[in-house]
């Protein structure tokens, strides 16, 4: 991609098929750099009322969502993935647990190990996810949330109108 | 260079290849390349660790995550930088509780540093051990160019293994965006 150059056309500067060449590959430097650059978020999406997995897999598999969206995005782009929450209560402290972001039912990340027993509330949750191999055309992101307490158990993500459940997709520019 | 607004222009069978139309022109070039090159936001340098690995106890621990980067920065911007950790496990000897301690280090500066004592305490009389899940941290810097940047991770102790936990699905990740 050649540089950027000001051309300059005036009464001393006149019309010229070189001027009119650069003018051509700054069209081309400019289309290039605004297709590199991020595009924002694509999706998001909060939720505020309390979500509940009764998943005792523990593997997470099939993975109960507890909030979900979906998006469009070109190819070889980079995406995050964020989500965000209060925290996560449990009813029986479990040996592990299992908070991941998934596109496309594919795990992308996540991993989970602050939770509070019962209706204490544990540390708030951040965690992004970044992927760079989608394929053009829509796509489902969502988290999902399992334990291994055993049958009986609830996982649960507090949500309210001041502190939503929430699921950002975002374009960071091409990969 | 002043940039002038952008002008819509309609060419049409009777207008003169001239120059009051090649001015705007111009002039609507240097306007849309003013947004392109200003675009903020994008990751220049994504990096991950992959695997988990155990450190060996030491004062520091040097954790590369990427020793340079040659994505273009432009100079006296600011980027973010993003530490994000599934998850890590200390252990500390209960006569040396003043770490565990992570620093970002940018162009050998020291720019950030955050630390957990509190998080599920195994045994709160032996040797702590320490996991934390899914920590991340931001630090503003200022380009310069170029710039090398690490994880460090310093226990401020000779007590055993550090383990940071990463795999495919769950990677130590490295950011870096463009701001202002």
């Amino acid at each position: 991609m050649a540089d950027y150059k000001k051309t300059y056309i005036g009464d001393k500067a006149p019309i010229t098929q070189e001027k009119l060449s650069q003018m051509a590959q700054n069209d081309q430097y400019n289309a290039d750099l605004l297709t590199s650059a991020p595009r924002g978020i694509l999706a998001w999406k909060k939720v505020t009322s309390n979500q509940v997995s009764t998943d005792t897999t523990g593997s997470g598999v099939p993975p109960t969502q507890i909030i979900a969206v979906t998006f469009n995005t070109e190819e070889s782009r980079i995406i995050r993935v964020t989500f965000s929450c209060r925290g996560i209560q449990t009813s029986v402290i479990p040996n592990s647990m299992y908070a991941k972001i998934y596109v496309d039912d594919f795990q992308r990340g996540g991993w989970y190990k602050d939770w509070q027993l019962g209706g204490s509330t544990s540390k708030g949750l951040w965690v992004s996810s970044y992927t760079t191999d989608l394929a053009s055309g829509p796509h489902t992101a969502f988290f999902a949330l399992s334990g291994n307490a055993g049958a009986g158990a609830t996982y649960t993500v507090p949500g309210g109108a001041t502190y939503p459940i929430q699921l950002l997709v975002e374009d960071c520019g091409s990969a | 260079m002043t940039i002038k607004q952008y002008k819509q222009l309609t060419i049409g069978y009777s207008t003169e290849l001239d120059t009051d139309l090649f001015v705007p022109m111009t002039n609507n070039d240097d306007y849309i390349n003013q947004f392109a090159e200003n675009a903020k936001g994008h990751l220049v340098v994504l990096d991950k660790i992959e695997e988990t690995k155990d450190y060996a106890p030491n004062s520091s621990m040097y954790v590369t995550v990427s020793s340079g980067t040659t994505a273009h920065l432009y100079p006296d911007d600011k980027y973010l930088l993003t530490l994000q950790l599934r998850d890590f496990t200390l252990s500390v000897p209960a006569s040396s509780r003043s770490g565990p301690q992570f620093w970002f280090i940018v162009n050998d500066m020291w720019v950030s540093m955050w630390y957990s004592m509190d998080d599920n305490v195994v045994d709160a009389t032996g040797p702590l051990t320490i996991t934390k899940s899914i920590t991340a941290a931001s630090i503003g810097i200022t380009s310069e160019g170029e710039y090398p940047y690490n994880l460090v991770i310093e226990t401020g102790t000779s007590g055993p293994t550090t383990t940071l936990y990463a795999d495919f699905v769950s990677p130590i990740n490295l950011t870096m965006e463009r701001i202002v």
